[in-house]
């Protein structure tokens, strides 16, 4: 029959007490209850490994009593000291010491050993012989757990009666070994398949292990923070009915500047504000006759009724390679391949500008963009829409400034309150300029907004610098735990 | 966007209506002026670029003044003109000019403070950093007219610059001044610089550098001679209108200058009204509003602009010289917004049904990450700007054309990415003391050129770095991620960088070649610091969407 883990270590336990021993010495071997002895010792016995046979000690332990007798010596022992010193001593004075029942013991056994003795007329203390009370001793022995003498015994009852000592009963289970286990029981670490599938398991031995230790770090696949919340976003937008759209990031000046009615000379097209590239052709990815359309509405308006920028505008530099430096390059390439309205569409994706890097400015970073382009629509619906998405993205407070963009008229820019961090000027807005609809034959009003989604990941992401966007610290992406939302 | 300062005490001054400090505040941010900050008598307020006739505490009055109902009115010029001749030197290096006289005018030091800034900030913008126009103001007292405007060799030009002691020639000025510094590149590869002098031969200025010593202004000055020299005549004019119409508000009177060009005679400053057809619907549809002919009109005025005439329901609106923003109709509504107060316009959700979609390869992004995720890998993602270091020579890619920036503001970014796999090196070169295995993997796009023509691809490269990695361990990732997708791929031995030669392959599918996976070259692994062995791989993407 097989034995538990437990009845094998008592087995061992009791081989090497000599093969008896009382469960009290058992558990202290083992560093176990002593409640859990009895169970396992009774195990063993009906599996016939060990017989166990209760025992009933009697021993003695000293009263409350008898613990002060221990420390300030027992009366007949104080009285014997001051008789050494004056043989006879008045006993009104010794009252100043002892209690009268104290005296009334000592006095008793004085007279039964012959030691002392009162003198009634007197009523002194007479000593009668030099022989110190032993009983002393026997309290002290006692305490320590020391073995008596046969005379001492003797003298236990006497003591008892006085209440100095009190008589107890313990009792304690006897253990003997009487079979050892079969050491054939293989020991195995790991459980295999070979074990399970021959049956070996019934009879092999899988050693404990120390389960709450802390098992070797495994790693997991996760995917990357800032791309969750991105795509996050992604959802609301096309919750709210955005459709996706996407351009190149290598784009010609002409859709990035100058479809968006961007002056040639305009601050934002000098190497100070954008990136220019080489290696590419320079090379206007239009119709000609939007290239005329958008020429002409430089000139001198076209016909969009502007007086336009009033000046010569050159295909020299609307040819310009360029990385895009803003998303808007998608929304107007998009309105002119999509013009019949409605058109909801969004934009996240890279855009690129040269700055001094730090944790603020980063030269490559993402934006969204969003239109809605339809007959009806004003600005109205573009503060409607930037107020649901901003609570989409859970924040309930946002307010709107008049502000200015070369494309869009009129211009806005919206701030969203931060419970931390407090109004936070976030995106710009406005309704496209008809300089720059009507060139590409768009006749219904769009709103169009660009958000600057990077800090809002950051404030999501509780990192204050913008380049932890793309940490490559792999340790602080092994790190990033998920939170489960509250609400 | 332009940051201005102003005193309070001094817009009071302009002012000369009666307002208190609370109501000036209130009323800043309605005029398109906020505020920054507010310290003492001081206001630092952000100003969008278009409105240059903000850039000063003048026109900031001007606006408040007009505002509570008071009418704007241009002054008359003074009698007669005075002349300035262009001579044809300029015309192939700066080759317009106009000029104002304004006289008997009396300049507090706020005031020559709010006038610097004006001419600092229309340099800024309009001006486009001097180089498309630049303002010179002088002490009209201190110039003998008639004026001239030509170009010397800077060898034979000599004057004292403003600010300094000594008399300093053309090169000299470029040198050693803090303006000649700031803005030499303008004309410093021309062989001769624009000069402007006067009768007795006294210089005035060599624009768009620096002005004369001699002619500066002081508090003592009472008539001003103002010049914008630049490349289009339009925006001095332009700059020239918002000058002029600023100080007059500080008072005294305009007088106007001729400009004798060779063919041409320009009288300035042009102080030109701006007309504009607004029609009634375009306010009510822009900004979904119902409002009357009265209403509209009533607005326009609050903003400064005044009505000719009205048609049916198009309102002929004349907008005052300073305002020089006004394009289209459109930015007379936004006026008209501004002027109802972006609060009062109600938001309003649209009701347009559209159905919401992601693009395809978000779609696919999605299920890749999703797949590369369920063997363990983590997400890292890098810039599409890198450096030449990294994509050719530690990786031993080699030399290839890129999308390379003109004007890079390191050499960490200098190109677009065209493959993800030296960046995933890189990464890990960042991770060397961090818990092994590493497996890493990032999808996105790179940009390859293909005769002059930029192309965009998805591509997915992921990496496995431990103490051993054999070809099989990133193989076997290649082979189940490509079963998860369906599709059935198979090796080609491939040996080239970065991988060992005789451990790597490409990726074939349907007879092409989609991507590579190998055991990195330890020649590779010593180039970024590497000291663990590693197994990746990277394909096109695209090529599976499309």
């Amino acid at each position: 029959m097989a034995l538990s883990q437990s009845e094998i270590k008592l087995i061992e336990a009791l081989k090497k007490l000599g093969g008896k021993a009382d469960a009290e010495t058992i558990s202290n071997k083992l560093n176990e209850p002593i409640s859990s002895i009895f169970p396992i010792s009774k195990l063993l016995e009906e599996k016939g490994y060990v017989i166990t046979k209760e025992l009933i000690r009697e021993s003695y332990e000293l009263t409350e009593e008898g613990k002060n007798c221990l420390i300030n010596g027992l009366p007949e022992t104080r009285i014997y000291k001051m008789l050494l010193s004056s043989e006879a001593i008045d006993i009104d004075y010794i009252k100043k010491f002892l209690s009268e029942k104290e005296i009334a013991a000592a006095i008793g056994w004085g007279k039964q050993t012959g030691v002392f003795e009162i003198d009634k007329k007197s009523r002194k203390i007479i000593l009668k012989k030099k022989e110190p009370p032993t009983l002393d001793l026997i309290l002290k022995k006692l305490y320590e757990g020391t073995s008596l003498t046969p005379d001492e015994l003797n003298k236990l009852p006497e003591l008892e009666k006085r209440g100095l000592i009190k008589k107890k009963v313990t009792k304690s289970l006897f253990i003997e070994l009487i079979k050892d286990y079969t050491p054939s029981y293989q020991v195995v670490k790991v459980l295999t398949s070979d074990i399970i599938k021959s049956g070996k398991w019934k009879e092999v031995l899988i050693p404990p292990y120390d389960v709450t230790a802390s098992p070797p770090v495994i790693f997991i696949g996760k995917k990357h923070p800032y791309l969750e919340f991105l795509e996050e976003v992604k959802e609301i937008l096309v919750s709210m009915g955005f459709e996706e759209a996407k351009g190149p990031y290598v784009e010609s000046e002409f859709w990035n500047f100058d479809v968006l009615f961007q002056a040639q000379d305009h601050p934002a097209r000098t190497l100070h504000d954008s990136f220019q590239v080489k290696g590419v052709l320079p090379v206007i990815d239009a119709p000609e006759e939007l290239i005329l359309n958008v020429k002409r509405t430089h000139e001198n308006g076209g016909s969009t009724g502007s007086r336009g920028w009033r000046y010569n505008w050159s295909r020299e530099i609307a040819s310009r390679p360029i990385l895009r430096s803003q998303t808007t390059a998608v929304s107007v390439r998009f309105l002119y391949n999509r013009k019949n309205p409605p058109v909801k569409m969004f934009c996240l994706s890279k855009v690129f500008r040269p700055d001094v890097i730090d944790s603020k400015h980063m030269i490559e970073f993402c934006q969204l963009e969003g239109i809605i382009g339809d007959y009806g629509i004003n600005i109205r619906h573009l503060l409607g829409i930037l107020i649901e998405f901003a609570n989409q993205l859970g924040f309930k407070e946002i307010k709107f400034k008049p502000s200015y963009f070369p494309f869009t008229e009129p211009s806005i820019e919206a701030y969203i309150k931060h419970p931390k961090l407090g109004w936070i000027e976030c995106l710009g807005a406005g309704l496209f300029r008809p300089e720059v609809t009507k060139p590409l034959g768009i006749d219904f009003p769009v709103i169009a907004w660009a958000f600057g989604i990077d800090r809002l990941a950051m404030i999501k992401l509780g990192i204050d610098d913008i380049r932890e966007l793309h940490t490559h610290s792999l340790k602080k992406l092994r790190e990033w735990g998920y939170e489960i939302a509250k609400d | 966007m332009p940051k201005i300062n102003i005193s309070i005490s001094d817009l009071r001054k302009i002012l000369k209506m009666n307002i208190s400090n609370e109501e000036i505040i209130d009323v800043l941010p309605k005029l398109k002026c906020e505020i920054e900050e507010v310290i003492g008598d001081r206001i630092t307020l952000e100003i969008t670029s278009d409105r240059a006739d903000f850039f000063s505490s003048e026109g900031i009055a001007r606006g408040i003044r007009i505002y509570y109902g008071n009418k704007w009115k241009l002054k008359d010029p003074l009698p007669g003109s005075i002349k300035l001749f262009v001579d044809s030197s300029v015309e192939s290096i700066r080759p317009y000019i106009v000029g104002a006289i304004i006289r008997n005018i009396e300049l507090d030091e706020e005031a020559i403070v709010q006038i610097m800034q004006l001419q600092e900030k229309l340099h800024n913008t309009y001006g486009s950093n001097r180089r498309k126009a630049s303002i010179g103001i002088y002490d009209l007292d201190k110039i003998s007219p008639p004026i001239y405007y030509s170009a010397f060799h800077p060898n034979d030009i000599k004057f004292i610059p403003l600010g300094y002691s000594e008399v300093m020639n053309g090169y000299e000025i470029l040198s050693k001044t803090t303006k000649g510094k700031e803005y030499g590149w303008i004309i410093k590869d021309k062989n001769k610089f624009p000069l402007l002098y006067d009768s007795n031969n006294t210089v005035l200025s060599m624009p768009p550098i620096i002005n004369s010593e001699n002619t500066k202004i002081t508090t003592n000055t009472r008539n001003l001679f103002i010049d914008i020299t630049g490349t289009d005549e339009n925006t001095i004019n332009i700059c020239l209108n918002v000058i002029v119409t600023s100080i007059l508000e500080r008072g005294g009177d305009f007088q106007y200058v001729d400009i004798h060009y060779n063919n041409r005679i320009e009288r300035t400053p042009k102080l030109n009204y701006t007309i504009t057809s607004l029609k009634l619907s375009t306010i009510n549809n822009v900004l979904g509003i119902n409002i009357n002919l009265n209403d509209a009109i009533f607005l326009l005025n609050k903003m400064g602009h005044e009505v000719k005439e009205i048609n049916n329901n198009e309102i002929i609106v004349i907008s005052p010289p300073y305002r020089v923003d006004i394009l289209h109709e459109i930015d007379l509504v936004e006026d008209i917004a501004m002027a109802i107060g972006l609060d009062n316009i109600k938001p309003e959700i649209p009701k347009i049904f559209t159905t919401g979609k992601l693009l395809k390869e978000s779609k696919v992004r999605k299920l890749i990450r999703d797949i590369m995720i369920g063997m363990g890998f983590q997400e890292v993602i890098t810039y599409m700007l890198s450096s030449k270091s990294v994509m050719e020579e530690k990786s031993l890619l080699g030399k290839r054309e890129f999308v390379e920036l003109v004007n890079p503001v390191s050499s960490e970014y200098e190109i677009l990415r065209d493959c993800l796999l030296p960046k995933l090196l890189q990464f890990l070169s960042y991770n060397i003391h961090e818990p092994y295995p590493q497996k890493i993997f990032e999808y996105g796009d790179v940009v390859y050129v293909e005769n002059g023509i930029a192309k965009i691809s998805t591509h997915l490269a992921a990496a496995i770095s431990d103490y051993k990695v054999s070809y099989e361990d990133i193989q076997a990732i290649v082979v189940a991620l490509f079963k998860a997708l369906s599709k059935s791929i198979s090796f080609k031995p491939y040996n080239r960088p970065p991988f060992i030669e005789g451990r790597a392959a490409e990726i074939i599918l349907n007879n092409e070649s989609i991507g590579v996976v190998g055991e990195i070259s330890p020649r590779v692994l010593v180039n970024f610091g590497l000291e663990f062995p590693v197994g990746a791989f990277e394909c096109n993407i695209s090529k599976l969407i499309y």
